[in-house]
């Protein structure tokens, strides 16, 4: 009976997967509890451009190359050089759900003990699409600056 | 709080209702060298051991068995040791300057939501059979009088309202916990 249950839920949650995958991801499914997605997925975004949360994009950077675990918390602390510390809860949590959305998958360790897991095709696609979006962030705010102090210059 | 020897009981007030403030409490008691050492009916139970400055945090996970090493692994990665385990609840411990467990609001949120699904569903369904039974009972009442049967429906109207408002509680509770991470 219990196995009978914990096969349903998987299946509720791959269902609310694919509808997220596939594009449908709004901010009701969220309210009403579905949060796959809720979590590395901008709150603030009703369309599917899929946003990443800044603890999402640091750890799917890090999974650009496989790491287990530990790895990821090490090299974002190191490619940050420390102002961004992921905590394991955080990471456990975001590592579940991009593993069901199918951003990372786990990977054939040599380590039996130690999971290691690799972005996806489909989390490279993501990743780039998310840096280039914020690097497009940075130049607009590089820009607006620019023109303010360039507006105070000239009175 | 019984002391027995090496063990001492600290009660809880539940965990929506307190969560920092009893995490706070055990990391006080630590420093007075008594140890968490499990969960325990409606509290915890500590054991007496050498006083150290500890941060405690709770977190909840549903873990299949498959999943459990890598878990802890990542929290002892992280520099937290875990310390009991009751169901999807997890304590960890870590000296002072550990990075929290939790390092963003999302993930925080989706710690609460993992929990209040199954408290709105509970307190729903106490608060809708405490009235169905109710209404029953009045029917009864009206058709028959006062019966065995109408006291029945009576007893179980009042026992799902008592059940209804503690979950109704736990519920608002989380609530208002999630709403702070939105």
């Amino acid at each position: 009976m219990s196995s009978f249950f914990g096969k349903a839920s998987i299946d509720k949650e791959k269902t609310v997967v694919y509808y997220i995958v596939n594009g449908y991801i709004l901010n009701g499914c969220i309210e009403n509890g579905y949060t796959i997605g809720g979590a590395f997925l901008s709150r603030n975004n009703t369309f599917a451009t899929e946003q990443l949360t800044d603890s999402a994009y640091y750890i799917l950077l890090s999974l650009l190359t496989p790491r287990h675990g530990y790895g990821i918390m090490k090299y974002v602390e190191e490619l940050t050089e420390g102002e961004v510390t992921i905590g394991p809860a955080t990471l456990y949590t975001l590592i579940k759900k991009m593993q069901e959305a199918g951003y990372i998958v786990l990977g054939e360790g040599e380590d039996e003990r130690r999971k290691t897991y690799t972005a996806t095709e489909k989390g490279r696609t993501i990743i780039e699409g998310e840096i280039n979006r914020r690097s497009r962030m940075v130049d607009h705010g590089k820009a607006a600056w620019k023109s303010a102090t360039e507006g105070i210059n000239h009175e | 709080m019984n002391r027995t020897g090496k063990t001492r009981y600290m009660s809880s007030m539940g965990l929506a209702f307190a969560e920092e403030k009893e995490m706070k409490k055990l990391g006080e008691m630590a420093e007075q060298g008594w140890l968490l050492e499990s969960f325990a009916f409606l509290g915890y139970r500590l054991r007496k051991g050498e006083a150290q400055k500890l941060q405690y945090s709770l977190d909840v996970h549903e873990l299949k068995p498959s999943e459990q090493n890598e878990y802890f692994e990542l929290f002892e990665a992280g520099g937290w040791s875990h310390v009991c385990t009751q169901g999807k609840l997890h304590i960890f411990s870590a000296p002072p300057g550990t990075v929290p467990i939790y390092s963003d609001k999302n993930t925080m949120y989706e710690k609460y939501n993992r929990v209040i699904g199954v408290w709105r569903m509970l307190a729903a369904v106490f608060v809708i059979f405490s009235i169905v039974f109710h209404l029953i009972y009045r029917q009864i009442v009206e058709a028959q009088g006062i019966t065995l049967l109408s006291n029945v429906f009576l007893v179980l109207a009042t026992l799902c309202f008592a059940l209804a408002v503690p979950s109704l509680m736990t519920f608002t509770a989380f609530l208002v916990r999630r709403r702070r991470f939105r």
